[in-house]
């Protein structure tokens, strides 16, 4: 036993597991500050270390479990996961008017977390399972299918910043996988194309969030609020910040949402522009290793995967800092690791845990034979 | 892949550049904008200085009052605050929203103060919904107090909030919107003094309103204690005997030219102004025929009457037209060319002096002294004593009055002066315009031998926490006027006769023991009635009190003034005072009865 749990620790990837446990410290210690003065008696941060610990779990059991079994159970995830986006629209806890949650007992659980899983591991086997010439166009109309059943379900929530991680990481691992160019270029210029389209079919508050972003001082106290508010936050912590705990914009809660979308506000106010920059340097180089993982994969899908899960982080990443420095407009995406929040905190770290598998798998001599 | 890497460092870049642009280059900017955020100045009303009269009796202060404020910024974005509020105060919402609406763009962030002299009840159910009212807050304030309601209201003054016209005027010092500022009186005058520094609370407020933490605090500084020359008793005294008649009193100290007492009827109570007077209350004061407001002491323009008669008798025996043997016949009627004059003792007074014609008044002896004096040297002599120019009491607005000439007649009335103009002017009437405190320094200045010092109302200004003397004003020898000394002599013993004669008009200001002087005076004017006058010193020897009473139709100075000149000179010189049955305005026939219409000069002599 104690010769396994040793050589399950040595051969695990510990630049990216280390690198994802520091994050989710700072996450920690960020939480606290931005929840710790609200009259909130459910105290998050205590809610947050539960969810901490059952992430820590399926990271490690995810770590043990071979990822080709997730490649071989994809379908059954995606369907899985199509049902359970059916379902938060008929039974859903609504809040804000959208219905996103799914309570069980005392938990909730939010579909659109499993369904990004489950859309790259699909992606994962279908592009990985085939080799660059077998891509014509009856395949990747079947792939579009594929993507946009849960990517409708989700805008149908509406979840749009989940909808809006799916298409750049859906479209990455197409252009890896082998569709050609060309197509990836008809396929924007017709996406460009149907925008009038969906933004006939948005919600009157995203079309509002779209239209601050592009003037937020339209209407300082309305919908340009938040960002504002935000770039305020981040703007006022100057090189060095407030210091924890001692941010006005966080404390006096002028930043909303401060402990989910917006904590990096937080940061960027109490840890000033070095805490920015450790952030970032933490996670890029956690997106790097994973690319590096990706590279060294046993097989496609492998490769494929890694490669799905840091392009989700990486524009995971982007959208939520670059929403609340003023870059992006606010979709509602939570910055992972350190949001608060027990969906994607789980979900992240069962990624991270595929993840260390991959690595892990790379490593050792190659016992199952792969396709590609 | 290298090319998805390259595609994911740009995007990080882009951030790293923002945060720069954020944290680094604009970092002022946003620093500033959360600073305003969150916090807030709740200024602290100073109170003002307290004012006293010259032994310490208090005049004004400050008590304590609840007021109510909103700080417009905070109740913006949440309308039900406004809506409870509106509950609670009874008032409109929409009048609650017009008020923050008008705050949205300017001055967001500074408190508005709802109400004031909130009642227990309401604060408790105030603090009660404390919650649900973010940006609403109480705070206790001082508030002017006058203990002794309308007591030298003239002399106090009152307080109001600060208009467009005085904070342009008051750029310099340190005012803002909503400062209460003396408006009237020594409260105006001495605003600079009395306004003290206000204080303030630095809040931290979240971003509902709700005010979280005390981040620094400036303690206001009371404005220094204003100690007046006002004699509490000798006011009191003053006012009472004026009862409700209309008029004026002023009491000095003609050796210093400290007020001792003025009184100006009708008067007001300041306290109504305190908070803000109401519309219907400004309005009612506003539309009194009385004017309340007006200070008749030093902006009530009247003709003097007879009390004018010492400044003819000096400009006649300066110019040697008369001398002090010159007889004139009085019949009680007097004849210039076509015009009658006639003297208020009808039957006349046969042969006359000018001794008796002050003593009893003779109006037909000043008539015909009137024809023989050079009109300039009337003019000339009244203006040594003041007449025509503010005495430069420490009150605002005062009137300088007119004193008449040809070049004036000319210029303004496009007429010749008329020998019969100098007739009225010899007896103090016609165009001549006085006011009584002018009259006061006409008085003082024949009581000192020609000195006239600057009246004033402010004996000190003590610091309010040491009570050390910050400032005094000395004696102010404003003018001295030239008389020469044997017509001075002569005058002085005349105006004791005034009082001590037996046929003196004056002797109902009689105080046994003491040598009193004085001159009587009845003016006549279209407004009704003719104004009682009284001015007096005593004692004549060594002058310590100088006295000025006018009763606006009030009839005969003799019988009106003078019994009120009487005790204030009686409380001021450490004598008993005589008890006395308050008189009631207007039964007394005129003193100075010519039934000849006057020429309409004495426009605005009555408000």
């Amino acid at each position: 036993m104690k010769g396994a749990i040793k050589s399950y620790l040595k051969g695990m990837d510990w630049a990216v597991a280390s690198n994802v446990l520091v994050l989710s410290f700072i996450g920690f210690f960020v939480v606290f500050s931005a929840t710790s003065h609200n009259f909130d008696i459910t105290q998050p941060w205590k809610r947050q270390l539960f969810w901490f610990s059952i992430s820590l779990f399926v990271m490690w059991l995810f770590s043990r479990i071979d990822y080709r079994f997730w490649i071989e159970a994809s379908y059954i995830f995606y369907w899985v996961s199509i049902v359970s986006l059916l379902a938060v629209l008929v039974v859903g806890d609504e809040t804000n008017g959208a219905r996103r949650w799914i309570k069980i007992g005392i938990l909730s659980y939010q579909p659109s977390e499993l369904a990004k899983l489950s859309v790259l591991l699909v992606l994962a086997r279908f592009i990985g399972s085939k080799t660059v010439e077998l891509f014509f166009l009856g395949r990747l109309l079947l792939l579009m299918a594929m993507l946009g059943l849960p990517l409708l379900l989700i805008l149908k929530q509406p979840d749009l910043g989940s909808a809006l991680l799916l298409v750049p990481v859906s479209i990455i691992l197409m252009y890896v996988g082998g569709v050609p160019f060309k197509w990836l270029t008809w396929l924007f210029v017709l996406g460009l194309a149907s925008s009038p389209l969906v933004w006939h079919f948005l919600k009157d508050y995203q079309k509002e969030r779209l239209e601050v972003f592009i003037n937020p001082q339209d209407d300082p106290l309305g919908a340009g609020y938040n960002i504002i508010q935000s770039m305020i936050a981040i703007g006022s912590g100057g090189i060095s910040g407030k210091g924890y705990m001692q941010g006005t914009q966080t404390q006096l809660s002028f930043i909303p949402e401060h402990h989910t979308d917006f904590i990096f506000s937080v940061v960027g106010e109490e840890w000033g522009f070095v805490g920015c920059v450790l952030i970032l340097g933490l996670y890029f180089f956690m997106i790097q290793r994973t690319f590096e993982i990706s590279r060294k994969a046993r097989d496609r899908e492998g490769s494929l995967l890694a490669l799905g899960i840091a392009s989700m982080f990486a524009v995971q990443i982007v959208i939520n800092v670059g929403m609340t420095v003023g870059l992006l407009p606010v979709t509602g995406l939570t910055l992972p690791f350190i949001s608060y929040g027990g969906s994607s905190l789980v979900f992240s770290y069962a990624a991270v845990g595929i993840l260390l598998n991959i690595s892990y798998a790379n490593r050792r001599p190659v016992l199952v034979t792969g396709r590609g | 892949m290298g090319f998805l890497l390259g595609l994911i460092t740009m995007a990080f870049a882009g951030i790293f550049l923002k945060l720069f642009y954020l944290q680094i280059l604009n970092y002022p900017f946003y620093r500033s904008l959360s600073d305003t955020n969150s916090l807030r100045l709740i200024p602290q009303r100073a109170p003002r200085g307290i004012i006293t009269d010259r032994n310490n009796e208090v005049l004004a202060t400050n008590r304590p009052t609840y007021s109510l404020f909103l700080v417009p910024a905070d109740v913006k974005a949440y309308g039900p605050s406004l809506q409870k509020l509106s509950e609670l105060l009874e008032e409109p919402l929409s009048s609650l929203e017009n008020l923050v609406e008008s705050r949205r763009q300017r001055r967001k962030f500074e408190p508005v103060r709802l109400q004031s002299h909130l009642d227990p009840d309401l604060i408790a159910r105030i603090e009660e919904n404390r919650v649900h009212l973010p940006g609403v807050y109480i705070q206790m304030e001082p508030e002017r107090y006058y203990p002794q309601g309308d007591l030298a209201s003239h002399v106090l003054g009152y307080i109001g909030e600060i208009n467009e016209d005085e904070l342009a005027r008051l750029r310099d010092s340190n005012h803002d919107e909503g400062d209460l500022i003396g408006k009237m009186g020594v409260e105006r005058t001495y605003d600079r003094a009395l306004k003290g520094e206000d204080g303030g609370v630095e809040v931290e407020v979240d971003a509902s309103g709700i005010q979280r933490r005390t981040l620094a605090y400036r303690e206001p500084v009371q404005g220094q204690t204003l100690k007046l020359s006002i004699d509490w008793k000798l006011q009191k005294l003053a006012e009472d005997l004026m009862g409700s008649q209309v008029g004026s009193i002023v009491v000095s100290n003609p050796q210093t030219g400290e007020v001792l007492a003025l009184v100006s009827r009708p008067n007001f109570d300041p306290n109504e102004f305190v908070s803000g007077i109401s519309y219907k209350d400004w309005n009612d004061l506003m539309k009194d025929k009385l004017h309340p407001l007006e200070d008749r002491a030093i902006n009530g323009l009247y003709p003097p009457g007879s009390i004018f008669k010492p400044i003819t008798a000096l400009a006649a025996l300066e110019d040697k037209v008369i001398d002090l043997n010159k007889v004139f016949l009085c019949t009680g009627i007097f004849w210039y060319k076509t015009w009658p004059y006639r003297c208020h003792n009808h039957a006349g007074h046969g042969w006359v002096n000018l001794e008796r014609a002050i003593i009893e008044s003779c109006d037909i002896f000043f008539n015909q002294v009137g024809l023989l004096v050079k009109v300039d040297k009337i003019y000339r002599v009244a203006r040594r004593f003041g007449l025509g120019s503010r005495t430069q009491i420490d009150l605002d607005s005062e009137a300088s009055g007119l004193v008449p000439n040809p070049r004036w007649k000319e210029s303004t009335q496009h007429m010749p002066w008329f020998p019969g103009d100098t007739i009225h002017l010899s007896i103090g009437q016609g165009y001549l315009l006085t006011t009584p405190i002018q009259m006061l320094d006409v008085i003082s200045g024949l009581a000192m031998d020609g000195k006239i010092f600057k009246p004033h109302l402010l004996y000190r200004i003590l610091d309010h926490n040491t009570g050390r003397t910050v400032f005094e004003d000395p004696p102010d020898l404003l003018r001295e006027a030239e008389i020469v000394p044997e017509d001075l002599a002569f005058l002085k013993a005349t105006l004791e006769k005034v009082v001590s004669s037996p046929h003196g008009t004056g002797k109902k200001a009689r105080i046994p023991g003491v040598r009193v002087a004085g001159k009587t005076g009845s003016a006549e004017n279209p407004y009704g009635d003719d104004h009682g006058w009284f001015m007096a010193y005593a004692p004549a020897e060594d002058p310590k009190v100088a006295v000025l009473v006018m009763v606006e139709n009030g009839g005969e100075g003799g019988i009106v003034a003078a019994p009120i000149a009487k005790r204030l000179m009686e409380l001021e010189l450490g004598q008993e005072v005589t008890p006395m049955e308050i008189p009631t305005p207007g039964t007394t026939p005129g003193e100075a009865g010519t039934p000849v219409p006057t020429p309409t000069a004495a426009k605005g002599a009555t408000p």
